[in-house]
């Protein structure tokens, strides 16, 4: 394969979440004219693509006059076989990686699902090329947390007060989340399926006010904040404490389908970024692949690759499990802002917070 | 861990190549028609092959690249005769039809640009389209038949790889030199050539009979030998756009042209 005429600053690498996703792309890349595809078809034939890029990116700095250049590379994983089948994933997403290091990309970001295939370890990719990985979880981790400061800010919360959950604490982020939390909240519980893994994850706690199960429901009337960032997306959440703030960072969203009120709860998606400068794709399939409530938003986890290529760290700057440091998170943080990549407005499935202005977390109109 | 990560992809590799441990039992009359269909195909199809490899000789200057056509030629008689061997051997009855509607259609596409001495378009009629079907769909069905025919078939498209591989980098040199006219070109010939693939391979024959099956069309049969019509044309389609992408054409386009292939 050879090399792209023009070279590119980054890569990332991605899925769909959803089967309705694919149909939409589908129907936007066939030709009107044509008779279209049949779903049932559409589902025979889309995992059989080899990964590939499918549109260029480009991104703009308000904090240097800088502008890159990056590749969407889709990895064809059918949205339904994106938990149960690690092996066949596995091979995609190494074809991607391929695919970026034939092409000489510095950087590329193992978006969504496709990092928890690798449970984050970056050796399992191709090492023998230029080409440098992240999983992008130190930023999605870094917005997971300033965002759940500023809603407890804007919903006059004090978090040293207040008991957090956390779905998914034996994980990269869940673990990172929980180095961050440890010392700034009341009280700490840590949900996950493995109980050897939570019971030696609680000891290495020691001084600190926590306790862990593998069912939520244990915790849920006791929790003022729940941050979900398991690998499920089938959580029911019941017997919430009136008023609980929810931050759903998970991959694929949690908490979709689980019909508690509004009203009772404050949910929000977390690990999700705004770009000041916005980001462009060409050929320009913004619209059917990120369907957000503004053109800027876009997933933590992606704009780890843009802030590493704005800096020019081509660097595998998360990797492994267990790895993400505070620090690390801070100095993310503050490379994005420079950048003009802030925490993104508070919203999720039914649109923006109502109680928001948009401008309050992004300085814009 | 280098070494898990390899024996993690020979086990992915395994899975894909080896053939079936038990043979297709060609004692069931149903599966006897099946891959009596596949072989009529194969050797049509290497028979076109052949013919087309032939043809080419006329549009090429250069002496080893007439010297390889030539060998290409060769190979492809080869193969169809082998193919006609085996079914001879297991009394399964073929027929060679270059007159079936999709054979001929490709066939006169090709002869099209041969007449216009245009070796580059022959060139990915012949080795990037017909070759990324042979070598996709003899490997599926030499997985799925097992046995001396599914290791002819796995052989044939290892062989078939070849060809494939050896446009490539002839295909690369002709992006490098003429870039956009290259890829429009390409584009062109995409429409006018694997629509009729696309077409043959589809599950219902919007062209009618294909004139080389027996009686019925083996597709609405093939999962008499646990393959599916889908899957076959899934995964040449596969080939294909792998061979695409190692020729370095843009696969943001290349995803829509396939796309727009009649489904």
């Amino acid at each position: 394969m050879p090399p792209l005429a023009q070279p590119y600053d980054f890569a990332i690498i991605g899925h769909q979440e959803k089967w309705e996703d694919v149909f939409s792309i589908v129907r936007q890349l066939r030709d009107s004219s044509l008779a279209p595809i049949a779903e049932e078809d559409i589902k025979d034939l889309y995992p059989f693509f080899p990964p590939r890029s499918l549109f260029d990116i480009s991104v703009s700095s308000t904090g240097s006059s800088q502008t890159i250049r990056g590749k969407y590379i889709e990895t064809f994983i059918p949205p339904d076989l994106l938990i149960h089948h690690p092996r066949e994933n596995f091979g995609k997403v190494y074809q991607a990686a391929l695919w970026a290091g034939k092409h000489r990309i510095p950087i590329s970001t193992l978006g969504g699902f496709t990092s928890i295939v690798l449970e984050g370890d970056l050796q399992l990719l191709p090492h023998d090329q230029e080409a440098r990985f992240t999983t992008g979880n130190t930023l999605t981790a870094a917005l997971i947390a300033r965002g759940v400061e500023d809603a407890c800010r804007l919903l006059n919360r004090d978090l040293a007060q207040s008991t957090l959950l956390v779905i998914g604490a034996t994980g990269d982020i869940g673990t990172a989340l929980i180095h961050y939390f440890r010392n700034r909240v009341a009280a700490l519980q840590l949900v996950a399926r493995n109980k050897k893994k939570l019971a030696l994850f609680s000891e290495r706690l020691n001084g600190c006010n926590c306790s862990f199960s593998t069912n939520p429901l244990d915790f849920t009337p006791e929790a003022d904040i729940i941050i979900s960032v398991a690998s499920t997306s089938d959580l029911e959440l019941t017997r919430l404490k009136k008023g609980v703030l929810i931050a759903d960072a998970g991959y694929p969203k949690n908490l979709n389908g689980a019909g508690f009120s509004q009203k009772d709860v404050h949910l929000f998606y977390g690990g999700m970024g705004y770009v000041k400068g916005g980001y462009c794709s060409t050929p320009d399939y913004h619209p059917i692949f990120y369907k957000f409530p503004s053109p800027k938003i876009a997933h933590g986890c992606v704009l780890e690759a843009m802030v590493l290529a704005f800096e020019k760290r081509a660097e595998p700057y998360s990797s492994g499990r267990g790895n993400i440091t505070v620090s690390r998170m801070q100095e993310m943080l503050a490379m994005a802002e420079k950048h003009g990549i802030v925490p993104a407005p508070f919203f999720n499935e039914s649109g923006l917070w109502p109680n928001q202005l948009f401008n309050d977390r992004c300085d814009e109109k | 861990m280098i070494i898990l990560l390899s024996n993690h992809l020979s086990l992915i590799q395994m899975k894909f190549e080896s053939p079936t441990q038990t043979p297709v039992s060609l004692e069931n009359p149903a599966v006897r028609k099946v891959v009596a269909d596949i072989l009529s195909q194969a050797i049509t199809g290497e028979l076109v092959g052949m013919c087309n490899f032939a043809s080419l000789v006329e549009t090429i200057s250069d002496v080893e690249e007439l010297m390889e056509a030539v060998e290409h030629a060769e190979s492809e008689r080869q193969h169809a005769l082998g193919f006609a061997q085996i079914a001879r051997q297991h009394g399964l009855q073929t027929t060679v039809n270059l007159e079936g509607v999709y054979w001929k259609t490709m066939r006169q596409k090709f002869l099209k640009y041969a007449r216009q001495n245009d070796f580059i378009a022959c060139l990915i009629i012949q080795e990037v389209m017909l070759e990324s079907f042979a070598v996709s769909m003899y490997r599926d069905t030499g997985l799925a038949i097992g046995g001396d025919i599914g290791k002819l078939l796995l052989q044939t498209s290892e062989e078939e790889k070849e060809h494939l591989e050896h446009c490539t980098e002839i295909l690369q040199q002709e992006l490098y030199k003429s870039g956009e006219a290259f890829v429009q070109k390409f584009h062109a010939l995409h429409v006018d050539c694997m629509t009729v693939l696309a077409e043959w391979s589809a599950t219902t024959d919007a062209r009618g009979h294909c004139g080389v099956c027996n009686g019925t069309c083996m597709k609405d049969n093939l999962e008499d030998i646990g393959l599916s019509t889908k899957k076959l044309r899934a995964n040449a389609f596969r080939t294909y756009a792998e061979a695409l992408d190692n020729i370095g054409l843009p696969s943001e386009q290349t995803t829509v042209w396939i796309l727009n292939l009649p489904m």
